[in-house]
This record gives C-alpha cells, structure tokens and sequence, in this order.
C-alpha cells in the first residue's frame, strides 16, 4: 500500500512542462526556435504571449511513446518559430499546463536581441539572400491629395514556402486603398542572378500632408530551403527549412503642398476633374419640374473634395437634393464621380435666370489651378404655377405670391399673462337662492289683485287708447266706443249716463271744459246715428283728446 | 401676494430662457402651491416637461392648461405636437355628448360665468314679476316667463361647462395594466408615458382604467393623474 502511494507520488512529481530555445542570443529580426516539452500527453497546454517577439510559424507538436525494459516513457513537444521586433535582453513568460485542476508553469527564457546576425551559421549566411521583399511606387514625388500606387513585391532566388506577412506597411497620414488585384509572378534576372518577381499586394495611397513618406516597413516570412549537410538512405542529399524574415522599407516619396496662395472658393479639389451642371429642360409649364445635377467627374480625391452648393434660382421650390455617386480605386487613381440631383419645382410664372456657377479645383497634370465655370441659364416657367398665388391691391396692381412651406416643428412659446388665484365657489347655495326667489315672483302672481285706487287711471288710459285705436282703424263703431269711454269715465266721476246734462257737465268740470264736453257728446251722437253725413273725424278725435285730459 | 405671483412668474420665465427647466419648473410649482390655476400656468409648466423630456407630465399639463380653456391655441398646438412623439398609438379615450358640451361650453364662458350670467337672468325675471305685481301693470307674462327659462338654461349650461372627473394620464415611463387589482394578478395591458384612459372605478391604490379602444385593466394609480382636478389618484 505504502509502495503504491509511493509510486503515485513520485509519478505525480515528474509531471512538469519544460521551456528551451535553440538560440540565447539572436540578431533582431532573425528566426529562432523555442519548445516547450511535457511528459503529460492530457495537459491543457498554453503558450505564452511571447512580447517583443513575433511567431513566424508553429506551434508544431510532437509526441514519443517509448517502451524500455518494459517501463513505458511519454513525451510531447510543442515548437514555435519567432522573431524577436526589438533590441535588448527580454524574459520569455513561461508557458503553463493545466492538469487535474492544478496548473504548472515552465521555467522562463532569458533571449538577448543584438542587431544584425547572433553569428556565423553557414546555412543562415547561405539562405540570407533566399527572398527579398521591397515596395514599388508609381511617382516618386506628389502633391498632398495626388494618388500614389504601390506595389508590393517578394524576389524569389531560391526555392521558399509559407509565405506570411509578418507585419503590413503602417503609412503615416495617407487614405490608403487596397485595389483589385491579382497575384502574378514572373522570372527576371535580378544582378546576376535569376529570380522569381512575385507581386503579391497592390494599394492606393492618397497623402494628406506634406513631406516624405513614412511608416512602419513592411516584412515577410518565409520557410528556405537549405541543405543539412546529411544523405539519405540512396545517398540523396538532405534538405531541411528553415524561417527566415525579409523586410521591404517605405519607399522614399516627396509629398509636395498646393502651391499658395490658394485662389478664393477652392473647393479642395485635386486630380483631372471636372465641373458639370446639367439642366434636363429649360422651359416648363406650371404644374412640371426641372432636374437639374451638378456633378464633379474625373480622376481625383473624391474623398475629401466638396461639390458647390446650388444658387437657387428665383421663382423655383428646391427640395432637398439626392445624392449619387460612382468611385472606383484604380491604378490611375480614384476615378468617377459625385453628384447631387435637384427638383425644382416652379411657383411662378415667367422667365427666370440659373446663376452662373464656378469651381475651383487644383490641376495635378498641369500644376495649377483652374476654374470650371457654368454659365447662367435662362428657365421659362409657361402657363399656371402649381402654387401661385395672385392678390390684387388697392391700385389694381397684381401681386403674385408663393406659398410658405413649414421647415421644422417646436413647441410654442411661453405665455405670459396675469395669474389668478383660484377660489373655490360653493355656487349651489346662490343658485337655490336665486331659483327661490323667482318661485316667489310668480308665486305672487297668484294672489288675487286687491282694487287699487288708482285703478282709474290706468282705465282712463286704457279707454283712451281705445278710442284711438278705433279711430285709426276706421272701425264702424268708432263713435259708438267714444261715447261708451265718456259715459264710463263719467261714471266713475258719479253722474250716470242719464245725467250726462250740459248742467251736471259744467258743474263737474267747469265753465271752459264743461260746455266743450256737453257738445263732444252731442256730436258723436249725431256721428253714430248718421255716420255717413258726418265728416271730421279727425277733428273730433283731436278734440277728445285735448278734453279728456281734463276729465 | 399678487407681486409674490408676479416674482415667481417672472423669474421662472427668465430660467426658462436660460434653459435651466428645472429650476423654472420649480418655480411654476411654487405659484400653483399658493392656489393659482389657470390655463397660463399649466401650460407653461407643461412647456418646462417638455424641455425635461417627460412627455407623460407635459401632456397633463397641457390637458390641464385646456380644461380652463379648451380652445387656446398654443395648449392645443403642444398637446398635438407631445402626441406625435408619444410611444403608444393609442387612441384616446372617447368624448361622451355631454363632455364633448361641457367642452364647447367652456371655450365660451367659464363655468363662473355661465353661473353668474344665468343669475343675473333670473333675479331679472324675479324683479320683473315682483314689478308687474306691486305696480299692478298689465304686462305682459310672456316676458318674465322667457326671461326666467333662459335663466334656468344658463344654469343648466354652467352646470354641464364643469369639468368632469375621470380623465387621466400615465406619468411614470410605463404602466401594466393587470386583470385584477394586484400584482399578482396577470398582466394584460401596457402603456408608456402620457397614455390616456377613463377612470371607471378605484379601489385601494388601485384604478379600473378603459383606455381609448375599449379594453379597462386594473392599474395602480400611482403611475397615474387625473387631469382635473390635479390630486393624484386614492
């Protein structure tokens, strides 16, 4: 029991991950082998972050069970190819495994990075000149905003594979563009000796300032071919290969500034353009619209040139515009164009004027700039507009007007005014009391009227009014109601109507109106009995008049 | 107390134009804390929700600004432009005839108004009979008979110009409507801020609401304001 705890024991001991490198001291950018070994075969293995280096190529595993005497022996090697990016002395972190929960680490690798080759290896010296990588360009100097084409190119002189970027060309201030393109390789002679050209990356670079070129260069792995110094079982010689880094520096490009002063309205544009502005009618009737695009075409920095806004002409509605555009990165450069399409819709009836329009733009084949200009249009609006509107004015003089289309929303405004405090009214009393007082007013109505002494007045007023209406009426009677309206008021005065005598009058009313009275009565007497010999009725109404105000 | 009013109005108008909402909204609240309600006020805090970008509140307020006098312009114009930008197209709750009078009422005569002007009626009615009585004139009936039936219909119409009751307004940024009054019961409806409903019944914390297409839910009447008057919900 005691010798299999033993044995555990000393089995779980051997478990360890271990880190050694072909090479302790290297050159920068020279390929050197690290591997990491295990006797565990169920380890979950990682590798470490290798910083200040760079894997060219791996990790390649391999593992060896071996069978000695009947002990069974298990190893496993993971290898990675790296290149060291920096100069000095750097610790490699060590790798870890984890296994059965618990997680062991290999020991640490201390790699010095000098410059230049670590030293005198025939087969590295022999495959140094294997493959070269350098960038091609198309200009050697250009104006900030001038398209450059590069081109990417790997010379081949011995037999390689795995070619690998190991770090893309980082321009400094530039838009750069990769084109379309397809790898080609051909055989040249490069010195004196025969090589395969491989074009393997193609790019637009479009500078924004002035000065050279710069960036971070660009560099290639590869696996060469060189001979290990071995035969093989037929006596054949062995090769074996090996990583090697080739690095192709920035080309040197002078990046010329526009020449100054720049003229005013500069539109920031460069390259062969041009400046179009297309109408597609100039005469419409009212109720049509106009397009009208003002396009920017040509080969030139269509990334960072800006086309002119419109001058819109009088007399025209003119929506928002839309927008096209057509680029294409070729090796000549950026080529198509931008374009903004306008409706104009007439509102007024007439003949208008397009303003003359002008782009300025810098001419990289003729280096200067120039002026594109579009002369002013003449647009005629016949028949009625979509939305004129004509008033007319004191003088007679015919206004015509547009409509006002809204542009934005908001809220309204604050209002200010007198703030009122609130009370609350218990209106429910005041309008029962109101209602109780209006039951009482025709409450009232209802008790019976006592005789009031002026009642005589009033019914004095009333025959009078009688009689008036009597005679203005022309009524048959009329002389008849008079009568009646005297007898009445006589007796109420006390004398009846039998002793309507001149004396009884007289006494009653006096010796001016009584007589006056006695003969009013005698006369529509005789008027009621012969109507039709009476003439006068106004007279006698006049007369009633003045006496009965005396009654 | 009316130069107080005027302090506090002033100098909320002035925060406003600064853009400081917030503190022009206190203001505002103060002036309605001292008893001022009309439509100027509410409106103008309804404008300061908006700047704040609570739409549920100033759709309220702008309810409210209305219920004072329902054909001001600038109230209706914000009301339309806080719906476009409410989340819910929710239609809203439907006027019944005699909201929809109360309504047209009010856009003419305050319900003060309406009272006051139906009384000068009738104690003119009143008079003139009292008149006709003691002065033993014969006029005639027909006269205080119309005068005291318009006086009585210009009650009647102060009476229905009286807002009613049972409009509100989701105020929190949403609202689950439940089919019983209580979280536990299941959720049928949600609204987002500045829905409307009618409030059909209450019950502890808790509203029956009919929304706008006809479906009621029990809602809490927390998340909830009525429009008029401005107390939150029992």
């Amino acid at each position: 029991m005691c010798a299999l705890l033993w044995c555990s024991l000393s089995f779980g001991q051997k478990a360890a991950i271990n880190a050694s490198s072909s090479r302790t001291t290297v050159g920068l950018n020279e390929p050197f082998r690290v591997t990491y070994s295990t006797s565990e075969a169920n380890g979950q293995f990682q590798a470490p972050q290798f910083k200040n280096f760079q894997v060219v190529s791996g990790p390649y595993t391999s593992q060896q069970t071996q069978f000695i005497n009947g002990s069974r022996s298990f190893s496993k090697k993971m290898t990675y190819d790296i290149v060291a990016t920096k100069q000095g002395v750097f610790n490699l972190a060590p790798a870890t495994m984890i296994l059965d929960g618990r997680v062991m680490k290999s020991n640490s690798l201390k790699i010095e990075v000098i410059t230049g080759a670590s030293r005198g290896n025939n087969s590295a010296k022999k495959s140094k000149a294997s493959f070269e990588v350098e960038i091609l360009t198309s200009k050697k100097s250009v104006y900030v905003g001038e398209p450059l084409v590069l081109l990417f190119r790997a010379v081949l002189f011995d037999q390689v594979r795995d070619l690998t970027i190991l770090q893309q060309p980082n321009f400094e201030n530039v838009l750069q563009q990769q084109l379309d393109f397809k790898q080609a390789s051909k055989r040249e002679s490069v010195g004196n000796r025969t090589a395969t050209l491989l074009d393997f990356d193609k790019r637009l670079i479009i500078p924004n300032k002035p000065g050279t070129l710069k960036g971070q260069a660009l560099q290639i792995s590869a696996k060469v071919q060189v001979p290990s110094g071995r035969r093989d079982f037929f006596g054949m010689p062995l090769n074996n290969f090996i990583s090697q880094v080739a690095t192709g520096q920035i080309p040197s490009v002078k990046i010329k500034p526009l020449p100054s002063p720049k003229p005013k309205g500069y539109s920031g544009g460069i390259g062969d353009l041009n400046f179009i502005r297309e109408l597609s009618r100039k005469e419409v009737n009212g109720n049509e619209s106009i397009t009208l695009k003002i396009r920017i075409e040509g080969t030139g920095n269509f990334n960072t040139l800006s086309v002119p806004d419109l001058i819109e002409p009088q007399g025209f509605d003119v929506y928002d515009p839309k927008f096209n555009e057509n680029i294409r990165y070729t090796e000549r450069g950026v080529r198509g164009y931008k374009e903004f399409e306008y409706l104009l819709v007439p509102q007024l009836k007439g003949t208008f004027i397009l303003p003359e329009m002008s782009w300025v733009y810098f001419n990289t084949g003729k280096e200067r700039y120039e002026t594109v200009t579009a002369a002013a249009d003449t647009l005629v609006v016949a028949g009625d507009a979509t939305a004129r509107m004509t008033l007319t004015d004191d003088s007679g003089l015919t206004l015509t007007k547009r409509e006002v289309n809204a542009i934005g929303d908001d809220i309204r405004y604050l209002l200010h005014g007198e703030h009122t405090l609130h009370q609350a009214y218990d209106f429910k009393l005041w309008v029962w009391s109101v209602l109780g007082l209006v039951l009482l007013g025709w409450g009232v109505q209802i008790i019976p009227r006592r005789k009031v002494k002026n009642g005589s007045a009033s019914r004095k007023k009333e025959l009078q009014k009688l009689v008036e209406k009597a005679f203005d009426s022309d009524h048959e009677n009329r002389f008849g109601i008079m009568l009646n309206s005297l007898e009445e008021r006589f007796l109420e005065l006390g004398i009846s109507k039998e002793d309507t005598s001149l004396i009884e009058i007289t006494q009653l009313l006096g010796d001016v109106h009584g007589p006056a009275v006695h003969q009013l009565i005698e006369r529509c007497q005789i008027a009621q009995y012969a109507p039709n010999a009476f003439s006068g009725d106004r007279e006698l109404l006049t007369e009633f008049k003045r006496l009965w105000n005396n009654i | 107390m009316e130069q107080h009013i005027t302090d506090l109005s002033t100098a909320a108008k002035e925060l406003y134009d600064q853009g400081l909402y917030q503190k022009a909204l206190d203001q505002y609240e103060e002036i309605v804390s001292v008893g001022v309600k009309d439509t100027e006020l509410f409106y103008n805090i309804g404008n300061c929700y908006v700047r704040l970008g609570e739409y549920g509140e100033a759709k309220l307020y702008f309810e409210r600004a209305l219920v004072f006098d329902p054909s001001n312009t600038d109230a209706l114009h914000n009301l339309d432009w806080i719906n476009l930008r409410l989340a819910d197209a929710l239609i809203e709750p439907s006027q019944e005839l005699i909201e929809w009078l109360s309504e047209l009422f009010r856009g003419t005569l305050s319900e003060q108004e309406w009272v006051i002007l139906g009384s000068i009626v009738l104690l003119s009615s009143s008079l003139l009979l009292l008149w006709k009585r003691l002065s033993n004139r014969n006029i005639n009936w027909r006269i205080p008979f119309s005068t005291t039936l318009i006086g009585i219909i210009l009650l009647t119409v102060g009476a229905i110009s009286h807002p009613k009751n049972t409009k509100c307004i989701v105020v929190e940024p949403n609202s689950y409507g439940y089919s019983e009054p209580s979280v536990g019961g299941k959720r049928i409806i949600l609204l987002s801020e500045g829905s409307a409903g009618k409030i059909t019944r209450t019950q502890e914390g808790w509203s029956l609401i009919a929304i706008g297409d006809g479906r009621s839910a029990w809602f809490e009447s927390r998340q909830w304001k009525r429009v008029y008057p401005e107390y939150q919900l029992k």
